[in-house]
């Protein structure tokens, strides 16, 4: 005999653990960077998820990180690390699953323009660390404008970002 | 029938740790977004943002003798000049910075300052005593058109001339006004190739040239970098922060000469020429081996070094002229430059 606490759980779990998937869901404004993004190069999938504390992150803050690589494997075939990063420690580390993105906080819905900002996005090309910022206009929700910068937001570079959704 | 429920309960998280290994054929870019190409080449030498740098040209001969318009009323000068230096800043605003349009503006000022051993009056004394100077303020548009071809345009307006803020004032009107307009193609992630036309004064003279652009990434070690007939080099990585390039640039620029409280740059034109409106046309050729490297993620310096070859240092009258009255024929220093750089994202 299957205990009622069982029966309950079968049926109520699958609806707390499922994830949005598709631009198409009713997200709040603050979580519709979640979700998967590829950059203008087509190089790579940054992953955008909320903090997870079992990973040491701020649940309350958003985290991006490489979950795809159009070139996974360097020359020698060996999956591609971080060969750039100062650190030596951390040069074997795989480029997948890198967490690229950190500290990403909502900032604010201006209008239809929805803002997250006080991040940070690492740059595996050069190993270089930047203040990053992202915002996404609700009539558009599947393209995010990306902002890394240095210091101040005029000495930076905006790249596209575009939603990848479910076939 | 427990160990069957817990199986059944951990079933979502099990597919959530599938979710984790990613599956790029399961996924799709949403259909209202269209993909441009980029700017980047990977490997390519970063753009600079801000960068302050001083260059420096050891001492060398200096002839000046009469050009063909001046032709019999000059008696060849030879002297020499101590030093040739000056500070550069360039500054590179992204204004737009998207993937449908990026527009750079950058606002540049550069100091020329000679240094001569036996002022000769009609050209070491006149520069000896007022530094060249050139104000720049510039847009670069690059604009994709698919995924695949770009145009790219750069407009300029660079004030050029003795101008000392004081007893001589620059002159707006004597702006020079360079453009470029280039088609572009991007074969793929470390590859891009321009062509088009430029109106330049990199020959010291106004000319309409055609201009070529390629960058090229061969592998993680070795690059090219061509804007012809601007500059090219041949770029070793030895890692994204530090690099080397050899190579060349052609500097050049036509200067509007002014005398002190509108007096005649020299006393020796002042019976002969029929306006007081001169211009230096000066063309020169740096060959160079230039080394980049990080300070920091974002600060950068550089360090060149090489040869100033003088192709054209000739003054001539301002309006419709295209003989030199006097032409200037420098040997070939040795010169150095020292900068620091904020480097872009």
């Amino acid at each position: 005999m299957i205990k009622p606490i069982y029966i309950l759980l079968l049926v109520l779990v699958p609806f707390f653990s499922s994830t949005p998937e598709s631009s198409d869901q009713k997200v709040a404004d603050k979580d519709l960077i979640v979700g998967n993004w590829k950059p203008s190069n087509g190089r790579s999938v940054v992953q955008i998820y909320k903090g997870k504390p079992a990973n040491g992150e701020d649940p309350s803050k958003y985290y991006g990180k490489i979950v795809w690589l159009l070139e996974p494997n360097d020359e020698d075939g060996n999956p591609r690390t971080d060969i750039n990063n100062d650190d030596d420690d951390l040069q074997s580390k795989p480029l997948k699953g890198l967490v690229m993105v950190k500290d990403m906080e909502f900032e604010e819905v201006d209008g239809k323009i929805v803002t997250w900002e006080g991040g940070t996005i690492y740059d595996p090309n050069n190993g270089s660390t930047y203040d990053f910022e992202a915002e996404i206009n609700k009539k558009n929700q599947n393209v995010m404008e990306g902002r890394g910068y240095i210091g101040f937001t005029l000495f930076g570079r905006t790249d596209t970002w575009t939603r990848l959704v479910k076939k | 029938m427990k160990r069957i429920v817990f199986l059944l309960l951990m079933c979502p998280f099990i597919l959530q740790a599938q979710e984790d290994e990613f599956d790029m054929s399961a996924f799709e870019e949403a259909s209202d977004a269209k993909t441009y190409v980029n700017n980047k080449v990977l490997g390519l030498s970063p753009t600079k943002l801000l960068d302050l740098s001083f260059d420096y040209a050891g001492s060398n001969t200096w002839e000046t003798m009469a050009g063909d318009a001046f032709s019999g009323n000059y008696n060849t000068n030879e002297s020499t000049f101590n030093r040739n230096s000056g500070f550069r800043l360039n500054t590179n605003y992204p204004i737009i910075s998207n993937n449908r349009l990026i527009v750079n503006a950058y606002l540049n000022y550069w100091e020329s300052r000679y240094n001569t051993e036996s002022a000769q009056p009609e050209v070491g004394q006149l520069l000896g005593n007022n530094p060249l100077r050139t104000t720049t303020l510039g847009a670069l548009i690059f604009k994709p058109l698919n995924d695949r071809n770009f145009l790219l345009f750069q407009v300029e307006g660079a004030m050029n001339g003795n101008y000392n803020f004081g007893s001589i004032s620059p002159e707006l009107d004597k702006t020079k006004l360079s453009i470029a307009a280039l088609y572009g193609w991007k074969s793929d992630d470390y590859t891009n190739i321009a062509i088009g036309m430029s109106r330049t004064y990199r020959g010291g003279r106004l000319l309409y040239i055609p201009a070529f652009m390629m960058n090229k990434t061969f592998n993680e070690k070795w690059g090219l970098e061509l804007l012809l007939p601007a500059r090219a080099a041949v770029r070793r990585n030895f890692s994204p922060k530090s690099f080397l390039m050899l190579g060349y640039e052609l500097e050049g620029q036509s200067y509007h000469l002014q005398g002190e409280d509108g007096n005649s740059i020299s006393p020796v034109f002042a019976s002969n020429a029929t306006s007081n409106e001169w211009e230096l046309r000066k063309s020169e050729i740096r060959a160079r081996i230039s080394w980049d490297k990080s300070i920091t993620d974002f600060i950068w310096f550089n360090v060149q070094a090489g040869a100033v070859v003088t192709y054209r240092m000739d003054i001539e009258q301002s309006a419709g002229a295209s003989d030199a009255w006097l032409s200037n024929s420098l040997g070939i220093p040795f010169y150095f430059r020292f900068g620091i750089q904020l480097v872009s994202p």
